[in-house]
């Protein structure tokens, strides 16, 4: 099966300061600048109607890799495929007019910032049709106002968002109803890949539950595959079928959700399990902690793993070669010590 | 509980708002217990009146909320009728609070070693300069590395955790015998979030403090309180030890919140919503706030005098509903 989507060694440095001046240079200060790693060697393949969650803690790099696949940024280096036609190599500014943009959709984290405050739950829905959307081919002319009207109310249908509320305005809106309307913009141009960061974060338990239902049935009924950001693990394994843990701007483990949450095996990601809540007051496994700062993402040490300072069992090794993914079995760790569990005290 | 007076009380405690939209009853005869170095949880969802409880008792309530009902005792104190100069020799010392957001909470232009030392300044006689270096030392104590040196640091410069390791240490300046911590842990990552718990937890224990903990995370509550009490829409609906609460609930409503948290070895088909949203409280409430949202409800519910009362066999586990699970 051809995957959906594939990124293959993507990476994205942001340069940070000045460039050195044109007499610096004449002079041989040729310090290199320096750079900010935000995604190193990241490659992965998301399949039709396939669920990947993205984990890993604030300033990882998970929103920059998102916005590398909707290509609202450039890559700096490794190519991005969807459906087999290379989009990396668009720059981001003609993307918008790209055929794939309506393809690639995105439901972004806060469901109020995330709708104009002068739209109307219709014309937040509307938007990306009357901007993107298109009669069949070969016409394909704009969509006219009635086709436009019929599919905003037929995705409202779709999240269950009542029609009486498509008039109203996002402050008129309670949060779980903003995000159906967020929800219902991502979908109207029936994407093929839908992107949700953070959807249920600013949201209660209770209704939390109704969206990630909500989410869980879209996929089902419209084929939808989703690159679905979270730090919630608990949500992320009801949801996903597949697990990415990034770190410092690279993956350090992926796989079967149920694999890699019932035997976590880098020891970031154990970390992680760990900090998550076991709902049981009597549980007294024992914890592993992460003490420390993460190390800086500016001009990092290529030969160094990224999680060195805080790896409870880092070796020699660790420090002389940077540990990548080998490509072959379905989970996957960028660790050299992945099976020494029991050494971490 | 047993027969010595609990450190903290809340008892009958209610609230209302005056707004432009009509009065608004945020909290409805509230009871809330505190035993000295005991760890207690209040879990509800957002606008539940966990916050405002909060501010209520420590007298920092918004000036268009008023106090309608009840008192809040703590240790010998009446906080709701005390002198704002007593208040003022209390609160810091034995009673002190981490905010939501230290980011926000922190004074963004004082560097926060200096935060520290204002604590000080008011409830100890410490000289100048031992005050500097019980910052410091206040500083180290809550694992902050090369703490000389953010002595110095404004909040800007630090990272989320490293703020909230801040306003813990001002909290914890004077060792009070009460921490009422709001959120301590929201909007950081999980792996920060149990070293900053496990700090909290690790302090109490040191100092013999009793804290209250306020969150909308029953996870969070579970694994750091002995003691949970529900709230919702400003009334304790049920409240009992975090294994009993876990083991068998007995408020609809608890059971519902269970149901509806993601956990581990829960699935999707076994996640269930809790029905309708939280009450509009402009309006009369009925005397159970849930029963317009519970699928448990009877006509009886309708009926005045519902309080929280202790159940026949655990003194410990308290209730308000009259259809229990």
């Amino acid at each position: 099966m051809t995957p959906l989507l594939s990124l293959d060694a993507v990476h994205k440095r942001f340069p940070l300061g000045e460039k050195p001046g044109l007499l610096a240079r004449a002079f041989g200060a040729n310090k290199p600048q320096s750079m900010l790693h935000a995604v190193e060697n990241v490659s992965f393949d998301l399949h039709p109607g396939e669920s990947i969650g993205l984990v890993g803690e604030s300033g990882c790099g998970k929103s920059t890799l998102v916005r590398l696949v909707t290509r609202l940024l450039d890559t700096s280096e490794g190519r991005i495929l969807f459906n087999e036609r290379h989009i990396g190599d668009v720059p981001a500014h003609d993307f918008a007019r790209h055929a794939e943009r309506a393809r690639i959709q995105q439901v972004f984290q806060d469901p109020t910032d995330s709708l104009n405050p002068r739209f109307t739950a219709f014309d937040c829905i509307a938007d990306p049709l009357r901007r993107l959307g298109a009669t069949p081919l070969p016409e394909a002319k704009p969509m006219s106002a009635a086709a436009v009207k019929a599919r905003v109310e037929e995705a409202a249908d779709q999240v269950s968002l009542p029609r009486a509320l498509l008039a109203r305005y996002p402050h008129q809106l309670s949060g779980g109803q903003k995000l159906r309307v967020g929800i219902a913009r991502g979908i109207a141009l029936k994407p093929q890949l839908l992107i949700l960061d953070e959807p249920t974060s600013a949201l209660d338990v209770s209704v939390q539950a109704v969206i990630l239902h909500l989410l869980a049935e879209l996929r089902r009924e419209l084929g939808l595959s989703y690159l679905f950001v979270s730090h919630d693990l608990n949500v992320v394994r009801l949801l996903c079928d597949r697990v990415m843990v990034m770190y410092l701007g690279k993956i350090v483990e992926s796989g079967p959700v149920e694999a890699v949450f019932a035997a976590p095996k880098h020891p970031y990601t154990q970390a992680l399990m760990a900090a998550v809540s076991k709902f049981d007051p009597d549980s007294g496994e024992t914890r592993i902690r992460l003490t420390d700062d993460p190390q800086s993402p500016i001009d990092p040490d290529p030969h160094c793993c990224r999680f060195y300072s805080r790896c409870y069992k880092k070796q020699r090794a660790c420090e002389q070669a940077m540990p990548e993914r080998d490509g072959k079995s379905v989970h996957q760790v960028a660790c050299f010590f992945p099976n020494r569990l029991d050494e971490a005290s | 509980m047993n027969d010595e007076k609990p450190l903290f009380e809340v008892t009958d405690l209610s609230v209302k708002f005056h707004t432009r939209l009509g009065e608004v009853a945020v909290l409805d005869h509230i009871h809330l217990n505190v035993g000295a170095g005991e760890t207690v949880a209040v879990v509800g969802e957002s606008g539940s009146g966990k916050s405002v409880m909060a501010f209520a008792a420590l007298g920092i309530l918004d000036p268009a909320g008023k106090v309608t009902s009840g008192s809040v005792r703590f240790a010998d104190h009446d906080l709701l009728t005390l002198r704002k100069a007593a208040l003022d020799d209390l609160r810091g010392r034995e009673l002190a609070m981490i905010f939501q957001a230290p980011r926000t909470a922190l004074n963004p232009i004082l560097p926060v070693g200096r935060q520290i030392e204002d604590v000080l300044a008011r409830h100890s006689d410490l000289s100048r300069s031992d005050r500097r270096d019980a910052a410091v030392a206040q500083l180290a104590s809550v694992k902050i590395t090369d703490p000389a040196k953010r002595y110095h640091n404004f909040p800007y410069e630090l990272s989320g955790g490293m703020c909230q390791r801040v306003m813990i240490a001002i909290a914890l300046a004077c060792k009070p015998r009460l921490l009422i911590a709001d959120e301590p842990t929201t909007g950081l990552d999980v792996t920060t979030q149990v070293v900053i718990m496990d700090l909290i937890a690790e302090l109490a224990a040191a100092n013999g403090m009793a804290t209250l903990l306020i969150t909308h995370d029953l996870g969070l509550a579970s694994d750091y309180c002995a003691r949970i009490a529900v709230m919702h829409a400003g009334q304790i609906l049920e409240s009992a030890s975090a294994r009993t609460l876990f083991k068998s609930p007995r408020h609809p409503y608890t059971a519902r919140l269970f149901a509806a948290t993601p956990r581990p070895g829960a699935t999707l088909e076994s996640l269930t919503s809790i029905p309708g949203q939280l009450p509009d409280l402009r309006q009369p409430q009925p005397p159970c706030r849930f029963s317009t949202r519970c699928e448990r409800v009877q006509p009886g519910c309708t009926e005045p005098g519902l309080v929280l009362t202790p159940m026949p066999t655990d003194s410990a586990h308290l209730l308000a509903c009259r259809n229990p699970l």
